[in-house]
């Protein structure tokens, strides 16, 4: 059993090194991801393009102005003077965000009034809209603090300190609720899916679609020893993307790893069953590799939107909530980012793990069922 | 029957169903050890579902048949360690070099280690591939990668192999050499079952099923076949201009069937000297000279045509003695 095993494993590393499609698979797209995800698909809101419309000129509009450019949030490009320069910065998505001071806003501060600060947000980008939001409030509140305790002050001849109540956010596991930092754990878990789910499939389609599989067929070989030596492989090269990916992170973007190392392998062990499983069932159910990269990349994305990848869970609605159970990606994600980010273990993970193992040892072996029975 | 040390393969009502096309339809034959046993047969007249199931990778819808004694119903495992296979694709890969694709199917079939480096050593030297063996198979010709087939196929020393249409599009001079190679192989008692569409190459066989729409309508040497099979005469006509003259022949009384080899025409007939009369006739009646008309034997093809049009018309098979 085991010499056969072998054969077939030196046969399969020497073809996947030797196919520049494939080594491009399990090399450099882990790179590519790790860099998108790293540098340019940052959900981190900082730097937003703002633009100034200052209608009012005074000391006090600039000094909001001031406190705006100087948060690392906000910043400013333009200053602009009319409304049709306005209208047309945010139309053409030189900035996402204008400041307005109408005239008199020195005036109603300093008559107790009420002034006003426009904020015009493009709305497109609802996210960062939000956030923009959200930073713009603090700033201008903290500013009519300031306001308000120099007026305090001056009105009771005395310095003096109002008690305050400041709300600040903070995230939990990701101090400065860097995207990358949820994302990288991510990338390592959709390429663990990929390598091993994909290649896998088309490693086996290939060798129905240029004969072999029937040459092989006719040999005394097992339904077992094909499976497991066309499925080996995979698994330790999904390995070998995982440490890739982790060591680029680390070192790149010093992402924490906060678990432990061996547990993270073994749930690997546990998801690769599920995705090696679906791989061959793939295989089994087309026969030209074009088919079974389809029907890989129909599923696919799916997976990726319910697995909570791109989008948390929670922020879906109900029904799609419940819907999310059912894939395999999601419990590992969990795994990994809680691996990563929080450094739980097994007390905590044993859920997810279990059902990991369940669906995995399930997956494999009505797929392993039907080669046996297709070939 | 299963227990007769020299028969290699026998088959009884044997049939394959697709649904309800039928693809082989209850044939019978017997291969005798070291013999060379052809199955001559246009595209999809079942010889390769035939072969599958000798094989043990598909099973007869019914019937019986023996592969070295084994039952081909139940006994498919022993089946696949004791037989070659090559199939109709050149089965190779094409990103392993020779050497490479040699050592895989060594471990497929578990040749001993110590045997290994002897036994490919062995069948590089008889397939004649020494100076391509650190090559990728890819980039070798058609001729060549068909013999590494053929190689990677006998590499566990089977004493019977199955060879399903091994020189479909290889060039005639590697078609040659190959059958040199088949030939040898049955003269060190190895028996061989081969499947082809072409004719000329039929004839290199010891024995030889003439097999079409699943059924089986002739089985004997190739020259038995050919001097007892066919009722009919075979004329062969030269001319210049044959293509023309092969339509008008066809008016002439008494041609059944007439065909271009080459720059002649063979014409199947009935009663040779009346038809020979009356083609020198219409020669003569358009002031054409310089022709020749010859009774000739008929060659497998002409055979095959005629019994597929008397197969048509009647069934059965062939009777022959
Ligand atoms: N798996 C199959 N399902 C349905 N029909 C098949 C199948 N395999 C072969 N056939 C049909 O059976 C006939 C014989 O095929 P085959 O044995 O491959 O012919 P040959 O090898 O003589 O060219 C063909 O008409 C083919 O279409
Ligand atoms: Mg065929």
């Amino acid at each position: 059993m085991f010499e056969r095993i072998h054969t077939i494993l030196i046969k399969e590393f020497k073809q996947v090194f030797r196919d520049p499609r494939m080594r491009s698979m399990i090399f450099i797209s882990p790179i590519l991801q790790v860099l998108i995800f790293g540098y340019a698909a940052t959900t981190d809101v900082r730097n937003i393009p703002t633009a100034i419309y200052d209608l009012d000129n005074t000391s006090q509009s600039r000094e909001v102005i001031r406190a705006f450019s100087f948060s690392k949030y906000f910043s400013i490009k333009k200053y602009v003077d009319n409304d049709k320069q306005e209208r047309e910065l945010i139309d053409k998505s030189q900035v996402s965000v204008v400041l307005r001071f109408n005239h008199g806003f020195a005036q109603d501060l300093e008559a107790n009034k009420g002034a006003q600060i426009q904020i015009i947000v493009d709305g497109t980008d609802s996210n960062t809209a939000a956030i923009a939001l959200s930073y713009a409030g603090k700033i201008i509140q903290k500013y009519s603090y300031s306001v308000l305790q120099n007026r305090a002050s001056i009105l009771l001849k005395q310095n003096m300190q109002f008690p305050s109540v400041d709300l600040k956010d903070r995230a939990w596991f990701n101090d400065n609720l860097e995207s990358r930092n949820y994302f990288i754990p991510g990338v390592i878990a959709m390429l663990v899916t990929v390598t091993s789910m994909l290649l896998s499939a088309m490693a086996i389609v290939r060798e129905k679609e240029i004969g072999t599989m029937e040459q092989l067929m006719v040999s005394p070989i097992k339904p077992v020893e094909l499976m497991l030596g066309k499925l080996i492989p995979f698994a330790v090269l999904s390995f070998i993307d995982l440490a890739f990916i982790a060591a680029l992170g680390v070192l790149l973007f010093k992402i924490p790893i906060r678990g432990s190392i061996l547990l993270l392998v073994g749930s690997t062990c546990i998801y690769l069953l599920t995705t090696l499983g679906l791989g061959l069932f793939i295989s089994t159910i087309s026969s030209t590799q074009q088919e079974a990269a389809m029907s890989i990349f129909l599923f696919l994305p799916v997976m990726n939107m319910l697995s909570g990848f791109a989008f948390p869970i929670s922020s879906m609605p109900k029904a799609v909530q419940y819907f999310t159970y059912l894939i395999p990606l999601r419990y590992y994600l969990e795994i990994v980012r809680g691996i990563f980010l929080k450094g739980v273990g097994i007390n905590i993970l044993w859920p997810q793990l279990l059902v990991l193992l369940i669906i995995g040892l399930s997956t494999i072996t009505l797929s392993s069922l039907r080669f046996h029975k297709r070939i | 029957m299963a227990t007769d040390n020299n028969i290699a393969v026998s088959v009884k009502d044997l049939e394959k169903k697709f649904g309800s096309f039928i693809a082989v339809n209850r044939i019978n034959f017997d291969v005798k050890r070291g013999e060379i046993f052809g199955f001559l047969g246009p595209n999809g007249a079942g010889k390769s579902t035939t072969i599958k199931m000798l094989c043990g990778i598909l099973t007869p819808t019914a019937g019986s048949g023996y592969v070295d004694g084994y039952d081909i119903n139940r006994e498919q495992e022993l089946i696949k360690q004791n037989i070659g296979y090559m199939s109709q694709k050149f089965s190779l890969y094409d990103d392993l070099t020779v050497e490479e694709n040699i050592d895989f199917y060594s471990g497929i079939y578990k040749v001993p280690p110590k045997r290994q480096r002897e036994r490919k050593e062995e069948i590089i030297s008889m397939i004649g591939i020494e100076e391509f063996k650190s090559m990728f198979t890819g980039i070798l010709s058609g001729g060549l990668k068909q013999r590494l087939a053929l190689g990677c196929a006998i590499i566990h020393e089977p004493k019977i192999i199955f060879l399903d249409e091994p020189t479909a599009g290889v060039d005639p001079i590697a078609r040659n050499n190959f059958w040199k190679l088949i030939k040898e192989m049955a003269n060190k008692g190895i028996t061989i079952f081969v499947t082809t569409h072409y004719m000329d190459e039929a004839e290199n066989c010891d024995r030889l099923a003439l097999i079409y729409q699943g059924s089986i309508i002739a089985m004997d040497t190739p020259i038995n076949l050919k001097t007892q099979c066919m009722k009919e005469k075979v004329l062969k006509i030269s001319v210049s201009n044959a293509e023309e003259w092969l339509y008008k022949l066809d008016k002439v009384e008494g041609i059944k069937e007439s065909a271009l080899f080459g720059t002649a025409i063979h014409t199947i007939v009935d009663d040779a000297v009346k038809v020979k009369q009356s083609i020198k006739k219409l020669f003569q009646e358009t002031d054409i000279k310089d022709f020749t008309i010859e009774s000739i034997q008929a060659s497998l093809e002409d055979v095959f045509i005629s019994l597929i049009e008397s197969h048509e018309k009647v069934g059965g098979m062939c009777e022959l003695k």
